[in-house]
């Protein structure tokens, strides 16, 4: 196992983003002037109801949606197409049932041509970083929800990412298993130094893993808050309230987006 | 007070243990045994409700022949060079009308799973195509291909195109949307998503449906020889039947079946070496 290898973050810039799609014959407004700068290596949280476009935003940082108007940059370059440093991480872990939690894990890799004895190396790695060295021929279709998704994690975390995008990574996991992953994650994280923008409805996850949290409205999104989390690290993910601040951050949030939810719903 | 945590796990109790398991295999064992008995019994029945019609004379004896017959039947042709040379004859139209089928489907169902314009252009042909009775085209093929192997080949071939052509195209287009997504976002080329995606995802149904195939194949085969052809079982059969052999004929009727599961043990082989088991997660 290598040590800590800091990779660095990319920085991520949206400016004057407004988005849309049509319905039918209507034309349904997504977003609705997104300005945003997010520095290299920080975890931010983008929380919001359902439909507001936290989604679309992702899709715009990983080159698969084009925002109607403005610009999405990474390290001040215009994103116009799927970049290899940047990796994507579902809510499910979209893993191939007919390969093995290794196959699984290089897929990345794979796609990119990394010669075969390399990929074999740092996925190695990362199956232990992960805990998962033992697993690393089991059929993915044996292994609990938490084990697919540390698979995901290393999936993602190998192909060293600069941007990690994740799109309610651990909302499928019950809650036990999920802290054990959320922690996992965050540890390996603190050695890479990604940029991560984290998707959740979960306004308590977003504060224990964030450096900040963006509070999004109700459809077309924009943003409504935009606060630091000066939480110290490391955290502890099993009682929220332990940590020194959360609970007054929580209320201070959590009223916010009650408005936005309840807005949204009556919408 | 908590309790240690090793008071919690129970005394081992192997008089349980045993008894569970003993439970469970005894259950096994009846339902095996009623299973052969079954078995046997509608084997036994199927024979002695033909052995009685033939004694009786219920029907005429001579157009139905009699389970010992057919049993001498098959042993006098499984000597007989006539025979092997009509099983050759099928045998070798069937796989090649199988293996041409399920190529051309297999090729057409990936071109119309990626174009949503091919698919509509030919969709209505080919549900037109689909809708005939292809054996009902073996008289038309004979007169343009002669009485030699490749009227069959070409009769079996169209039934199995089709089955192919279905199963690819909704193999792939069954890719869940997140393993989709996933393969956008890692920026996947068409050739990569073909190759690492979407063909192991379609081959479950693709080998299900060569299983068909196989089996269909032999049918069009047979259907068309039976129509008209220079050798092969479904000949053979006409032969015999038309000389009133009907233990003969019952016998032929025997090895076609065989054949077909001949072919379809082959694929199935094929199967367990290349399909992953989409349902295997019992644990």
């Amino acid at each position: 196992m290598t040590g800590r290898q800091d990779i660095g973050g990319l920085h991520v810039s949206f400016s004057g983003i407004r988005h849309g799609f049509t319905h039918g014959e209507r034309v349904v407004r997504a977003l609705w002037g997104i300005d945003l700068e997010i520095p290299a290596g920080q975890f931010v949280c983008l929380v919001g109801p359902s439909g507001c476009g936290k989604t679309t935003l992702l899709g715009m940082v990983a080159g698969l949606v084009k925002p109607r108007e403005g610009t999405v940059a990474l390290d001040s370059q215009p994103v116009t197409h799927v970049r290899r440093d940047v990796a994507y991480m579902l809510a499910r872990d979209a893993l191939l049932p007919w390969l093995n939690a290794r196959h699984n894990a290089e897929l990345g890799l794979l796609v990119r041509g990394v010669a075969k004895a390399e990929r074999a190396r740092r996925v190695e790695a990362w199956l232990a970083r992960v805990g998962l060295s033992e697993f690393a021929d089991s059929n993915i279709l044996r292994l609990s929800q938490g084990m697919r998704q540390r698979v995901a994690i290393a999936r993602t975390l190998v192909q060293e990412p600069r941007c990690i995008l994740m799109d309610e990574p651990f909302a499928a996991l019950d809650a036990q298993t999920r802290i054990l992953v959320q922690q996992s994650f965050v540890n390996l994280w603190e050695q890479q130094r990604a940029t991560v923008i984290f998707v959740t409805h979960d306004l308590a996850e977003a504060i224990l893993l964030g450096d900040r949290v963006v509070l999004m409205s109700r459809r077309p999104g924009r943003i409504v808050a935009d606060m630091p989390i000066e939480l110290p690290r490391p955290r502890d993910l099993h009682t929220p309230s332990a940590n020194e601040g959360f609970d007054m951050t929580h209320v201070k949030l959590a009223d916010l987006l009650r408005d936005q939810v309840l807005a949204a719903d009556a919408a | 007070m908590i309790p240690p945590i090793q008071s919690l796990a129970p005394p081992p109790d192997d008089a349980f243990d045993v008894r569970i398991i003993t439970e469970r295999r005894d259950k096994e064992l009846r339902d095996t045994k009623r299973v052969v008995l079954i078995g046997t019994g509608v084997l036994i029945a199927v024979l002695g409700i033909w052995e009685l019609m033939h004694a009786t004379g219920l029907v005429k004896p001579i157009f139905i022949s009699d389970p010992i017959s057919v049993a001498l039947a098959i042993g006098r042709l499984l000597t007989s060079a006539i025979l092997w040379r009509a099983v050759m004859a099928t045998f070798i139209a069937s796989f090649c009308g199988l293996v041409m089928g399920a190529v051309l489907g297999i090729l057409s169902g990936i071109a119309m799973a990626h174009s949503d314009v091919l698919r509509r252009a030919l969709q209505p042909y080919l549900t037109v195509f689909n809708a005939l009775p292809r054996p009902a085209l073996a008289p038309i093929f004979i007169l343009w291909f002669g009485l030699g192997a490749a009227p069959k080949i070409v009769v079996g071939a169209t039934i199995v195109f089709f089955v192919l052509l279905a199963n690819t195209m909704a193999g792939i287009r069954s890719v869940n949307a997140d393993i989709g997504f996933l393969a956008r976002s890692l920026g996947m080329s068409p050739w990569q998503t073909f190759r690492l995606i979407e063909l192991p995802q379609a081959m479950p149904p693709i080998v299900a449906g060569l299983r068909l195939g196989a089996v269909y194949a032999v049918l069009g085969v047979v259907v068309s020889e039976i129509v008209a052809a220079y050798e092969g079982l479904g000949q053979l059969l006409v032969q015999y039947t038309n000389q009133f052999a009907i233990a003969e004929s019952f016998a032929v009727l025997a090895f076609t079946a065989i054949l077909a599961l001949v072919l379809d043990f082959a694929v199935s082989l094929l199967q367990r070496l290349i399909a992953w088991a989409p349902a295997s997660h019992t644990d």
